[in-house]
């Protein structure tokens, strides 16, 4: 009897562990349907320009979802809309209309073709933006191209993701627009060239650095703020300067000539080198004794400006340094 | 029983014989570890002549020599390559100034670095001789100056500071029969202040900007000298009958005042004017407020004819002007275009109010370079 009862135990407890393995993995367990990548607010703000390029590519990419590859290839197809890029405007901004986000212009980029296919077993297409031009751009403004999947040359799609704000960022070796990027004043000078009332001021802020061209970068001259950036344009505009990095100088292999010119309005001056304010852009590697290195990107500037033709002019010797790695450089 | 315990125990033997084995080290493979290592001596800066040479780094590894590299920097150092050892090669460095190379020996991750200079030419910068310490005097009065510079570097930048706006590159000539010289000539403004002025002069070079060479221009005041006034060179346009005669201006005695009137009215601006015996090409002027409050000029034109009939501005001055009692002020040399001889001191407003108005003053003065 007891044997019995054990017998009847064990094929229960048999036959309860085959029940619980009914779930069928091989089987799709959701939709195979296009969807363009992007964040929980529509945008795809992953890729950055490279400036250092002459040309670069971002993509819009197109991906499959599903649980299982996809035995058939989809067909993608994409199309201009402005619908995300109205909301972004109206939601971010709303009346302050001139802070709003740009299209970005035509001439700045070439999409071969705006049809893909997601082949058999794969999940994602690339559709390629070439962009060129950047420079034209202003670091201060946000920069879109907006997309959608055109519903009647697109297999099934995810209505919830069928449109994609494409953020523009662009980048070189000094600075991004992804981020704010800082370079802190270091043994640095602005001497007020006043007869009457000279003054010698040592910064030990930091200048935020827009990157414009390929080698080229926009900064405050000498001390000046733009105060509040939401309302600074006309600030910027009058007291930033442009330093153009160049070619590499015959003393050292680390350092590269830079010149200064006005971004505006500004009445800037060059001057010679002096001493370590030598007009460069230096890769500096300090070492340690115990044979470690810091790195330092550093622009060693030698100019005057001023922001009136009647004020005296603002001497500016200044080094400008931001530590980086070289492995890991996040410039 | 007995024997499912023998059984259990074999087995447990077994089991335990085979984890033993299983840990055992492979004492039969061969490890060899790969390493790259620059010997400190190696790593210390090394410092070309101007000729330039080689030097070489000792290198000690065990791997094989196209699994590591190394490479330079700078274009003027090349590299070679060798089982144990890299050489350095500099050719002669024909700029003026020293240059800095970086090399790299590396391994994977590892990586060793040597500082490498290399000397430059000498550069030759000299003024009247000298690198610095020179000084050039030169009187209030409208000059030149020149100084001899020998140079064998390109002389591309003389630089004057922003303050120093009196001194002025004129000419720069070559020294005849000399291929290093250059007169370098500076025109400079007359100093029509009172007090010495200073101006540092600095020659560089784009050949080497570290080299420098600079002098000093020292420049002495304008020494003035008192007109001397008389109360029959003296009028006004207002003279208020009951107190502050005009010749008080000149009686050397603070306590006493001129007066404008303020017993009736005029339609013009109230002014004095001074009709000098000699012209003059321009002026200082000083005068000292009364001892009491009010009537202070604040905004005053001063204009200068040589007739007395066609008038031209001088100066306008509406700011620094001293309210206070018995405050005194004095004027910046004030040039006029051509000589005059007639001055005019027009008071546009005053600390009670705004022209028509009276005001008082209880000394003037005026002055002219020696």
């Amino acid at each position: 009897m007891k044997n019995s009862i054990k017998k009847a135990c064990y094929i229960i407890l048999g036959i309860a562990m085959i029940a619980c393995d009914s779930y069928d993995f091989e089987q799709e367990q959701h939709r195979n349907e296009v969807y363009l990548l992007s964040n929980s607010n529509l945008v795809y703000d992953r890729q950055i320009a490279d400036l250092t390029q002459e040309d670069d590519t971002i993509y819009l990419v197109a991906g499959l979802s599903g649980t299982l590859k996809a035995d058939r290839p989809f067909k993608v197809a994409l199309m201009e809309a402005d619908s995300l890029f109205n909301v972004y405007n109206k939601s971010n901004y709303d009346i302050e209309t001139d802070r709003y986000a740009r299209m970005l212009p035509q001439e700045c980029y070439t999409i071969p073709s705006l049809e893909g296919l997601i082949p058999a077993g794969e999940t994602q297409v690339k559709i390629p933006v070439y962009l060129q031009n950047l420079d034209k751009l202003s670091p201060d403004s946000i920069y879109f191209l907006d997309y959608q999947i055109d519903p009647s040359k697109t297999d099934a799609f995810n209505p919830k993701k069928n449109e994609v704000l494409l953020r523009i960022f662009k980048e070189n070796d000094f600075s991004t627009t992804q981020r704010n990027t800082f370079y802190n004043y270091t043994s640095s000078y602005v001497i007020i060239q006043d007869k009457d009332n000279p003054l010698v001021r040592r910064p030990t802020s930091a200048n935020q650095v827009f990157p414009l061209g390929n080698n080229s970068v926009r900064m405050l001259a000498g001390d000046e703020e733009f105060g509040e950036y939401k309302t600074a344009l006309d600030r910027i505009n009058e007291r930033s300067i442009i330093v153009t990095v160049g070619e590499q100088t015959s003393k050292n292999p680390l350092a590269r000539h830079a010149s200064v010119e006005p971004y505006g309005t500004i009445d800037v001056v060059q001057l010679t080198p002096f001493e370590i304010y030598d007009n460069t852009f230096l890769i500096n590697i300090i070492s340690t004794p115990d044979g470690r290195s810091t790195y330092y990107k550093e622009f060693r500037l030698h100019y005057k400006y001023r922001l009136n033709g009647s004020d005296p002019y603002k001497e500016v010797r200044a080094i400008l340094r931001m530590e980086y790695s070289p492995r890991a450089d996040l410039l | 029983m007995r024997k499912n315990i023998v059984l259990f125990g074999l087995i447990g033997v077994l089991v335990s014989l085979l984890g033993v084995i299983s840990c055992g080290p492979d004492y039969e493979t061969e490890f060899e570890v790969k390493s790259l290592i620059v010997p400190d001596k190696s790593l210390a800066p090394v410092s070309f002549p101007l000729e330039g040479g080689e030097a070489v780094a000792e290198v000690e590894t065990n791997v094989a020599i196209t699994d590591w590299s190394t490479s330079s920097n700078a274009a003027w150092l090349s590299i070679d390559k060798k089982e144990g050892k890299v050489t350095m090669s500099a050719g002669n460095n024909d700029t003026y100034a020293p240059r800095i190379a970086r090399v790299t020996i590396e391994y994977g991750y590892q990586a060793y670095y040597i500082n490498v200079t290399q000397a430059g030419k000498t550069p030759l910068l000299l003024i009247d001789g000298e690198r610095e310490g020179i000084v050039k005097s030169v009187s209030a009065a409208e000059t030149t100056i020149s100084v001899q510079v020998k140079s064998n570097i390109v002389l591309d930048h003389i630089l004057i500071p922003d303050t120093a706006d009196f001194v002025h590159v004129d000419a720069i000539t070559d020294v005849e029969g000399s291929v290093d010289e250059k007169t370098v000539t500076f025109k400079i403004d007359p100093n029509f202040g009172r007090n010495a002025r200073y101006s540092s002069v600095t020659f560089q070079s784009s050949d080497n900007y570290d080299h420098t060479a600079s002098f000093l221009i020292a420049q002495a005041g304008m020494i003035f000298v008192e007109i001397p006034l008389t109360a029959d060179m003296l009028s006004t346009n207002a003279q208020e009958p009951n107190e502050g005669p005009i010749r008080n201006l000149l009686d050397g005695n603070p306590g006493t005042f001129f007066h404008s009137a303020w017993s009736y009215s005029i339609s013009e601006p109230h002014f004095f004017q001074v009709t000098l015996n000699d012209p003059i090409e321009g002026c200082i002027f000083w005068y000292q407020n009364r001892n009491a409050s009010g009537g202070e000029p604040i905004d005053v034109l001063i204009q200068v004819s040589t007739d007395g009939e066609q008038w031209s501005d001088l100066t306008h001055i509406t700011a620094g002007l001293p309210t206070g009692s018995s405050s005194q002020y004095e004027s910046a040399y004030l040039a006029a275009d051509s000589p005059f001889t007639h001055f005019r001191f027009t008071v546009n407003k005053t600390s009670s109010g705004t022209a028509p108005r009276h005001f008082s003053m209880a000394e003037f003065k005026m002055y002219a370079p020696e």
